[in-house]
């Protein structure tokens, strides 16, 4: 027996708790949205084997652009800077490859000293030779970098692609891989894992909570310096999913709410040890 | 010096009116921008002004800067009269409202008498906005509008009967008045409030009677040939014309100025004024918050459903409304 | 020696054909006679004589009816189409679909591409149901190659076809609500939509036109983006579609506008031609993954759903029952997953043995098929798909004489034609 006016009301029922529900809507463009590894819609500049950029500057896509989106600047024949765009807009844009090829310093690296260190070339050399100078070996030697440097410094990866005959853009490529950090880190590290059993247990939603909480993105340093945050494919061995790793100590399975107390806590006890020694414990 | 002070105060209250006309409609078109969004789990305009507040003056803006076409072949006096047709008659029917105590424009022994006559002008400024476009699809649009708002002004006003019935007045203040004695209208005539609450929906083409200007069907219906700030005077229009309806039922079943309480139900002097004004405009906002709720959720109801449902549902229902209510007052002598 | 061949005059073959079909429909024969011819520029067409006796039929007025265009810009047309509807009042008569106006000359093209190349030209055809798009030329290629596809990537496929159904068939939903004045289930749709195709983006690279399939499997394997993503939409979608439902399925207006509409039987189904959720609705259990089973469909368990009504109601509560049927079948397929490699060997410059194939696959439309013939080389001869949208348009002029103007929205919200691959 249908009753006349149920349905509606049902239906007004729905809307009407919509109306109090948290929205979905994303208020691009202060949140952007997290764009998947594999997505093919970004616009890239393109590297040639040299590691250079295949962009001449010659304008032609700038002024045949319709909506005059493009902006670039460069050097010609003479030696004169030309640019081709809104010099406000320019400014702005701030990006280290426009201010490399215009002969302006880039911005400069979280940690500049770094970007030209001296690297021991004996050693590396050594080490190189020790796995028979093979591209199949190319992530033992990344590692071995790593575990001496803690990051792959710039001049190494330029040492390894002079030596083994590798191209720069390959080289640089595989650094990318996960696990190999390409800046160095200081302070402490928190690391999420990002295995399949702890992404499928809500890894995601720890990583962002902590990128939350720290203030930085994952890869990133906090402006201090104190704090890193970085992800890997193997935290722990999948059976405390979701795990994290504050510097050597493995902690799962955690809740988003509970890491976050976590690296608060740590963050408090780090900044203040001499008074907070006695008081804090790991949680 | 009592008519010259009449007439000046009653110029002052239709400069008033005629002035908060466009802001309502502006509040009303605010509100279901957001509202509907809330509903559809978004935000609506917000980056207008906080909270997105100014979205619909700028909409109102927008209408003034577009351009003001008429076609070729239109009949030009007509199709300039029929906005304002439309847009008086929601004016015009401001006059009686009542506000709050002391705060009626035009205080009437026969207001709810001249209220529903003036609403049914833009009946008219419909059709000869249909017809004078000089456009087929308009002219059936127009067509099909006019006969529904004429098919559901005999429930609205039937309903309506049975309230004066009851209270024994036209007055709207003495309606009010008697509510306050009587406890509201809503107790006494629960079904005449149905009645009248979709007969007004219907009346001011709101979802899910508003085929109108349903844009997946046939155009735009009678307002297709119309741009710019004639276009406006029919879209503010609409939107008056729901705060109106709301408001007249809060005055009609709701108790109007009253509180909900019964003590103290109204005050006294200006303090009354401004409680009044308080109360109605919570009442009437809400009632207007209710008819967005229900074009958030519900289809639309087809031309042939919508009409059936006014001769053969509503009309029906209204008259036995009005009988059962007639020979109450007669034999409970009330 | 073409004095030999005899070419039929269409007039006279259209009139065998249209009388056949009116018969085994059921419908009356087309009327001869009457008013007045109108012609195609009363309603905008270019000039020309009638080809059909169809159109002769449409395009003749009688006393007191009016041809009316819903036109290629209209807000509720699925795409950009015409509807020639003539009327009487508000009552319509008949109504001539007028397509092309989304052609692309996709069949065309086809015949230019290579067979890998073909995969990027069919994805915008039904540009709501790209993998089943992409599906079906990929069967029809690997039988033209004698390749078959390894079963993780068969698991694969099956996967994001059956995502891709959850989401066409959540929009049809939002369409039809929306089509009648329901402002609401159509963000509802879209939100359900929006998390799918993130989904999908993070395994195959793009929105909307995936280009993921590739003959003898598929491009990419899944990854943790895309699993970890899969998890947190299975555990909030029936939440999202139940919304719609509560707002639509036992709505008055809604029930009112679409019960007892648009009645579809069976036997009238078949000879038209319409498939999918359409003829299922109208009691036809016929699914083309249980009928001729593909890809992976033979181990997963699953029943075909029918309705009794034939209506648009029927037809709305079928695409929602499917719906959740496809949901079940995503957790099956992800319980049963193999490990394995996701593409065939296939050396790089391919060449076919000449021949014809033919696949169909089960699109949230219906029965979308291709029939590939191939001459070995690089190209294929000949490249045609059969849209079901185009088959089951076909259906609304049988079903709107009587009915309102209002009710061919209705009627054609249900059908959820989708004009990319009605034009092609």
């Amino acid at each position: 027996m249908r009753i006349p006016g149920l349905g509606i009301l049902k239906g007004m029922r729905q809307t009407g708790r919509n109306f109090w529900a948290p929205k979905v809507t994303r208020q691009y463009p202060e949140e952007r949205p997290q764009m998947p590894d594999r997505w093919r819609g970004r616009l890239d500049l393109i590297y040639d084997p040299f590691g250079e950029h295949k962009c001449e500057v010659c304008f032609q896509c700038a002024q045949v652009c319709p909506v005059e989106a493009i902006d670039m600047s460069g050097f010609d024949s003479q030696g004169n800077r030309i640019r081709y765009g809104l010099p406000e807009i320019y400014e702005e844009r701030k990006d280290p490859n426009a201010y490399r090829r215009a002969g302006l310093p880039a911005e400069p690296m979280r940690n500049v000293a770094r970007w030209d260190e001296a690297i021991d070339t004996a050693w590396l050399g050594g080490v190189i030779d020790g796995f028979g100078a093979r591209p199949e070996a190319l992530i033992g030697i990344f590692s071995a970098v790593q575990e001496r440097y803690g990051y792959l410094p710039e001049r190494a990866l330029r040492l390894i692609s002079d030596t083994m005959v590798i191209h720069w853009a390959q080289v640089f490529g595989a650094a990318g891989l996960g696990g190999f950090r390409l800046l160095p880190t200081e302070g402490h590290l928190v690391t999420v894992c990002r295995c399949a059993a702890c992404r499928f247990a809500g890894g995601d939603a720890l990583l962002s909570a902590l990128s939350d909480e720290l203030g930085i993105a994952p890869g990133e340093t906090s402006n201090d310096g104190a704090w890193s945050l970085e992800t890997s494919d193997e935290v722990a061995a999948g059976a405390i999913a979701p795990a994290i790793r504050i510097d050597t100590m493995i902690y799962g399975p955690l809740t988003a709410v509970q890491a976050r107390h976590l690296v608060a806590e740590r963050r408090k006890s780090a900044a203040a040890p001499a008074r907070a020694r006695t008081a804090s414990r790991p949680s | 010096m009592d008519l010259l002070f009449g007439i000046l105060r009653f110029l002052l209250a239709t400069t008033l009116l005629l002035l908060m006309t466009i802001p309502t409609a502006f509040v009303v078109i605010q509100m279901e921008l957001k509202v509907i969004a809330q509903m559809q789990l978004r935000y609506g305009p917000n980056r207008v002004g906080p909270w997105g507040m100014f979205q619909s003056t700028i909409h109102g803006f927008k209408f003034l800067a577009k351009e003001d076409h008429i076609p070729d072949q239109a009949d030009r006096a007509t199709f300039t009269l029929a906005p304002w047709m439309v847009y008086m008659a929601a004016a015009m029917s401001m006059l009686v409202m009542p506000f709050a105590p002391g705060a009626i424009a035009a205080d009437f022994n026969i207001g709810i008498v001249y209220f529903f006559a003036v609403i049914g002008l833009s009946v008219v400024g419909l059709l000869i906005a249909g017809w004078a476009s000089y456009n087929k699809y308009s002219l059936l649009g127009g067509l099909r509008s006019a006969a529904q708002m004429v098919s559901y002004e005999i429930p609205l006003t039937l309903s309506v009967v049975g309230v004066v019935v009851l209270g024994g007045t036209l007055n709207f203040r003495e309606l009010i008045a008697w509510q306050q004695l009587h406890g509201w209208m809503l107790i006494w005539q629960p079904v005449g409030l149905g009645i009248f609450y979709i007969a007004s929906l219907a009346e001011i083409n709101r979802t899910p009677f508003d085929m109108v200007e349903a844009d997946s069907e046939l155009v735009a219906g009678p307002f297709t040939e119309y741009s710019g700030m004639r276009f406006g005077f029919f879209f503010f229009a609409e939107y008056v014309a729901l705060f109106i309806m709301s408001g007249v039922m809060t005055a009609l079943f709701f108790g109007g100025w009253l509180a909900p309480w019964p003590f103290p139900a109204q005050l006294e002097g200006f303090g009354g004024t401004l409680y009044g004004l308080l109360w109605f405009f919570l009442k009437s906002y809400m009632f207007v918050f209710v008819a967005v709720w229900l074009r958030a959720t519900l289809p639309r109801v087809r031309v042939d459903q919508l009409m059936g449902m006014a001769w053969k549902v509503l009309l029906p229902l209204a008259m036995l409304n009005l009988l059962v209510t007639a020979g109450a007052v007669l034999v409970f002598n009330l | 020696m073409t004095s030999e061949l005899r070419i039929p005059d269409p007039l006279e073959l259209e009139a065998a054909e249209e009388g056949r079909l009116r018969a085994v429909a059921g419908l009356p024969p087309l009327k001869r006679g009457g008013g007045e011819y109108a012609g195609f520029e009363s309603v905008g067409l270019p000039d020309r004589p009638p080809q059909t006796e169809r159109e002769r039929e449409v395009y003749t007025l009688d006393e007191g009816e009016m041809l009316v265009n819903m036109g290629p810009q209209h807000p509720s047309t699925h795409g950009v189409m015409r509807l020639v509807i003539k009327v009487r009042g508000e009552v319509v008569i008949d109504i001539d679909p007028v397509l092309g106006y989304l052609h692309r000359g996709i069949e065309k093209l086809c015949e230019n591409a290579t067979y890998t190349t073909v995969m990027t030209y069919v994805d915008p055809m039904d540009y709501l149901s790209a993998m089943h798009n992409e599906h079906a030329p990929a069967i029809a290629f690997e039988k033209l190659f004698g390749i078959k596809a390894p079963p993780r990537a068969e698991y694969i496929r099956a996967l994001v076809v059956e995502l891709n159904r959850v989401f066409s068939h959540g929009l049809m939903m939002g369409f039809l609500a929306l089509d009648m004045g329901g402002l609401t289930p159509i963000l509802y749709s879209f939100i359900n939509r929006d998390d799918v195709v993130d989904m999908l983006s993070a395994i195959s690279g793009q929105r909307m036109l995936f280009n993921f399939f590739r003959v003898g499997g598929v491009n990419f394997d899944t990854n943790d983006e895309f699993m970890s993503r899969l998890g947190t939409w299975r555990a909030g979608v029936l939440k999202t579609i139940e919304m719609s439902e509560r707002i639509l399925t036992d709505n008055e207006i809604f029930r009112g506008r679409t019960v007892g509409m648009g009645v579809l039987s069976g036997a009238q189904a078949i000879a038209l031609g319409v498939t999918g959720p359409s003829l299922r609705a109208s009691g036809v259990p016929f699914d083309v993954r249980k009928a001729h089973p593909y890809s992976i469909y033979p181990e997963l368990e699953f029943d075909v759903i029918t309705q009794a009504g034939g209506d648009v109601y029927s037809r709305y509560l079928q695409r929602v029952a499917e719906l959740k049927q496809s949901i079940h079948l995503i957790d099956q397929i992800v319980d049963k997953m193999p490990h394995g490699p996701v593409q065939a060997q296939v050396p790089g410059i391919i060449r076919p043995r000449p021949g014809r194939a033919y696949a169909a696959v089960e699109s949230p439309r219906g029965l979308y098929s291709v029939y590939a013939i191939s001459d070995g080389g690089p190209n294929p001869y000949r490249f045609r798909m059969r849209d079901p949208s185009f088959v089951s348009l076909q259906a609304l002029p049988k079903l709107m004489p009587g009915r309102l103007i209002a009710d061919t929205m209705a009627v054609m919200a249900s059908f959820d034609p989708v004009m990319g691959g009605v034009d092609k």
